[in-house]
């Protein structure tokens, strides 16, 4: 998106994409809807804006919050014509499908690949513009030059040449850094957020990790997550005693609260010793006609038959899973972060979804906020008069600093698959749904043990030059734990339950000490923290007398 | 090509060519054949004389078998032109079911 | 394996697997390996793949989603074209690239001949005037929700097809007449598609149906070729009779 609008406006834009285009990160995955229609009479954008602030916690950026909400909707139209249809009722409208925690159905949809969908559009657009662009290369480093960026050294993945991109205004729209847990978004490792650190950019809100409360679980070949779209359609969550244990958690909305609490509430009855069978908990949309799972969850239909189930029959055995990483570059209201020239988008920044993120509020993100990004970048880049200087020196010290990750004959201590799979697995122990003291520190020595010496061992054995994927793991580890890091002591310093972050030591929610952003930057190579409370600019909390006065984590 | 399990179609359309070549074929040695008018009654009744055995009667089961098939197909595909919903399967084992029938009907009548 | 976390289950047996592997810059040729994996029922082959990754054994295969959305993981599985993700891992299961293309290492292979394809084509509605769209037959909202938008562009019925490969000119392949199909039906677009489709070669397709029984989302390109192929005789019919008549032929589908 950001992209098409940048080029909109004149600019000469180089998409650069670790994968293919249209094919790589998580947009296709996306399922459910883009939160973004108010077509119910008493709907607005205000209510959206206040949906989103309860799910957040007000942690979110409220100026953030009102620009996504107020934009959402010209966007849809605008998808239409890039090639993309969305369902539609009987007369002529789109159709609109419930999510947890929205008060009204808003988000459009098209069948249950709604990212899918609007990838196409995305793609072709991109094409017919004529925008260039380079796939399967990562960029390794950003460069910053008298406090400004000025560029990015690439290193392609299909050749192994490390290049320099000299770009006066760079806009990542990289993607969280789900895959830093064990998640289905495993491709999605945060190299925006790390690389924007390094920079000097501020990162915010990065402890907050949001679990999917469905996540194909069982049968073993099973991937993926189950759209909240089978929940929104009517599914119901069922425990080992086939109860719909959501209505005693929250009698109101079920199993569409939103996904924070729904986690939690699942994860209590799988270590009550109500879960499924191999770890899970059960899901069922048996009860709903077969036609309207046929009509709108086609997908998922599919393919569990793939694997011999066949949903309108039975249920399927799914369980939370890491998602989406709430945090990330901080970013104003133009996408700005704090470095000029660089901007962010979408799921790699942060401060729009605050602690929770509600369903369908994602594909609004980076539709928005992926335009203006590209539409202010552009502004900025075409008003500059100094040319940008070209810095091959850095593409060549990147080249030597590879160069030392790679050794055939070093026995290489580490192995990093193993390291990787040790990580991930940690993260989801002491820093999943349920968090402790304890159970961070330990993490936090780990990271550290892992910083002093598993990575001068790191070797990379595999010499090849093209497509070298060990040198591609070598690489994400650095990024890897960078975010561990932050995430780990923002988890750490937050004395409370909020969200997606839910202390066991700190159960309740906490406004008075903690109606902060914990910020991390970089300042002289040190990883330094600041804690900045959030503003009301536009909304009060005081306006939600049930919320403000209870002290639960959850809305 | 690889060796692989084909869906029935894709036999469907190799027969299809296959038989069309030998068709291509046999109208060919057909004229040559019947050439044998231009040389007189006599001429034309010895080469009919000379196919009346039990070999050439094979064959001509034969091409009647690829005739109906050859037909039967194309008019399948056409009306998988004409109608693209209708299931390709279907009216695969449809031309399949009717050629054999046809072939089996037509055996009195070589033999 | 890899990084998703998985239930913890007693692998039930363990099954050979054999991969056709080539480095450019070291193997003159491409060589089968040998490779044992321990089973789990419903194993898919790319859980094999990661499962090799995990054991050092890096070798180069395109993937990223893991559940039948990106269309990253197309490859010959026993001989037959589909996506990794997907396919369940048997015993003995031969694993190689795409054929109809040139190998770049491994399992990837280049297809930067169908991305230029999709320019060529102008795969994106052709706005003439209209912006907006004011009402949808349910017929195209439900095509495209099961049908267009269900493509994900893998790539595998393309490899199915006996008529088209990475060289031939003269039919683009099932896919790209899939999506042909798509924005015939996309209320904005106002090019003749139908037409379109015949000029990329849609009257080459012998309708063996390959592509509709490889497909992994369930599609039939083969039926699509057919609407469209459909709907340019019933144009050229129409044209023709209104000529005859002495009318201006039709300009739009």
């Amino acid at each position: 998106m950001a992209a098409i609008a940048a080029a909109r406006q004149g600019a000469r834009v180089l998409v650069v994409d670790k994968g293919q285009l249209g094919k790589s990160g998580c947009s296709p995955n996306a399922h459910g809807g883009i939160a973004a229609w108010y077509k119910r009479t008493q709907d607005s954008y205000e209510i959206h804006m206040h949906d989103t602030l309860l799910s957040g916690g007000f942690l979110n950026d409220q100026e953030l919050v009102r620009i996504l909400c107020q934009s959402a909707s010209r966007l849809v139209p605008q998808l239409e014509q890039f090639g993309c249809l969305f369902n539609r009722d009987p007369d002529g409208s789109y159709s609109v499908r419930n999510f947890g925690g929205h008060q009204y159905p808003r988000s459009v949809f098209c069948g249950d690949e709604t990212g899918h969908e609007m990838m196409i559009g995305l793609r072709r657009e991109i094409l017919r513009l004529g925008i260039r662009h380079l796939d399967e290369v990562m960029a390794t480093r950003l460069v910053v030059e008298n406090g400004a960026a000025a560029g990015a050294v690439c290193w392609d993945v299909a050749n192994g040449s490390f290049q320099y991109v000299k770009a006066p205004a760079i806009v990542l729209a990289t993607g969280d850094a789900a895959g830093i847990w064990p998640s289905a978004s495993e491709r999605q490792r945060g190299d925006g957020i790390a690389l924007a650190l390094e920079a000097g950019a501020e990162l915010m809100d990065m402890e907050f990790i949001q679990y999917h409360p469905t996540h194909a679980w069982w049968p073993f070949g099973v991937r993926g997550s189950v759209s909240e779209s089978f929940r929104a359609e009517g599914g119901h969550l069922l425990n080992s005693l086939g109860e719909r244990f959501m209505s005693q958690y929250d009698p109101a909305q079920k199993e569409l609260a939103t996904r924070d609490k729904v986690s939690i509430c699942i994860y209590r009855e799988i270590l009550a010793g109500r879960g499924a069978p191999h770890g899970g908990i059960y899901a069922s949309v048996a009860h709903l006609p077969a036609r309207l799972i046929e009509e709108r969850l086609p997908v998922i239909l599919q393919k569990y038959l793939n694997y011999g189930i066949d949903i309108r029959k039975g249920p399927i055995e799914i369980r939370p899973q890491p998602h989406y990483l709430n945090g990330g570059i901080k970013i104003n209201g133009n996408a700005q972060t704090s470095v000029p020239g660089l901007y962010a988008a979408g799921a790699a920044a942060g401060g729009v979804h605050g602690a929770n993120r509600l369903g369908s509020n994602s594909l609004t993100d980076i539709l928005v906020f992926g335009e203006i990004a590209g539409r202010v970048a552009a502004d900025e880049a075409l008003r500059r008069t100094k040319p940008v200087p070209e810095h091959r020196e850095f593409a060549d010290q990147e080249q030597r600093r590879v160069a030392g990750l790679m050794s055939a004959e070093k026995k290489s201590a580490v192995s990093l698959p193993a390291l990787r799979r040790k990580h991930i697995e940690m993260m989801d122990r002491h820093m999943g749904v349920l968090r402790n003291e304890s159970g961070i520190k330990t993490m936090l020595k780990e990271i550290e043990d892992t910083r002093e010496s598993c990575l001068s061992q790191i070797a990379v054995r595999d010499t090849s030059t093209k497509y070298n994927f060990e040198l591609r793991d070598a690489l994400e580890m650095f990024f890897r734990l960078t975010i561990e890091e932050i995430s780990t002591r923002g988890a750490l310093m937050r004395q409370e339950s909020r969200g997606c972050h839910f202390r066991e030591d700190f159960p309740g929610r906490d406004d008075e000490n903690w109606l902060s952003n914990i910020v991390f930057y970089k300042s002289d190579g040190e990883l330094r923290h600041e804690l900045r409370k959030v503003s009301f600019p536009s909304v009060q909390m005081k306006q939600f007398p049930e919320y403000a006065q209870s002290n639960s984590p959850w809305h | 090509m690889t060796n692989r399990n084909r869906n029935l179609g894709y036999y469907m359309w190799l027969a299809h060519r296959i038989t069309g070549i030998l068709l291509a074929v046999y109208l060919f040695a057909h004229i040559l054949t019947l050439s044998a008018a231009l040389r007189g009654a006599e001429a034309f009744n010895q080469t009919l004389r000379a196919f009346d055995n039990p070999v050439v009667r094979a064959f001509e089961l034969g091409l009647v078998a690829i005739v109906v098939f050859h037909m039967l197909n194309g008019l399948r595909l056409i009306a998988l032109d004409l109608f693209p919903s209708w299931s390709q399967e279907y009216l695969a084992f449809a031309v399949l079911l009717i050629s054999l029938g046809v072939i089996v009907i037509s055996v009195p009548f070589f033999f | 394996m890899s990084s998703y976390l998985q239930p913890i289950t007693k692998p039930e047996a363990t099954y050979t697997i054999h991969v056709k592997r080539f480095n450019p810059e070291s193997n003159a040729q491409a060589h089968w390996e040998t490779y044992r994996i321990p089973f789990v029922r419903t194993m898919t082959v790319i859980q094999a793949l990661e499962y090799l990754w995990d054991q050092n054994t890096y070798l180069a295969f395109r993937a990223n989603c893991r559940e039948m959305t990106c269309g990253s993981c197309a490859m010959l599985i026993n001989g037959a074209p589909g996506l990794a993700c997907m396919t369940l891992l048997q015993d003995g299961s031969r694993i190689e690239p795409l054929a109809n293309y040139s190998v770049l290492k491994d399992l990837i292979v280049d297809t930067s001949g169908i991305e230029r394809k999709y320019k060529e084509l102008e795969f994106w509605p052709k706005l003439e005037g209209a912006t907006k769209i004011s009402g949808v037959p349910r017929s195209v909202l439900h095509d495209y929700s099961h049908i267009y938008s269900r493509c994900i562009e893998c790539y595998v019925c393309l490899e199915a097809c006996p008529q088209s490969d990475a060289e031939t000119t003269q039919f683009d392949g099932p896919m790209f007449m899939l999506q042909i199909a798509r924005l015939s039906k996309h209320p904005l677009d106002a090019k003749n598609r139908p037409r379109q489709a015949i000029e990329r070669g849609a009257l080459s397709c012998v309708n063996c149906y390959e592509c509709a029984s490889v497909c992994p989302v369930g599609l039939s390109p083969a039926s699509e070729i057919g609407k469209l192929r459909r709907r340019a005789f019933t144009q050229d019919f129409r044209n023709f009779w209104r000529k005859l008549v002495g009318k201006e032929p039709a300009q739009t589908p």
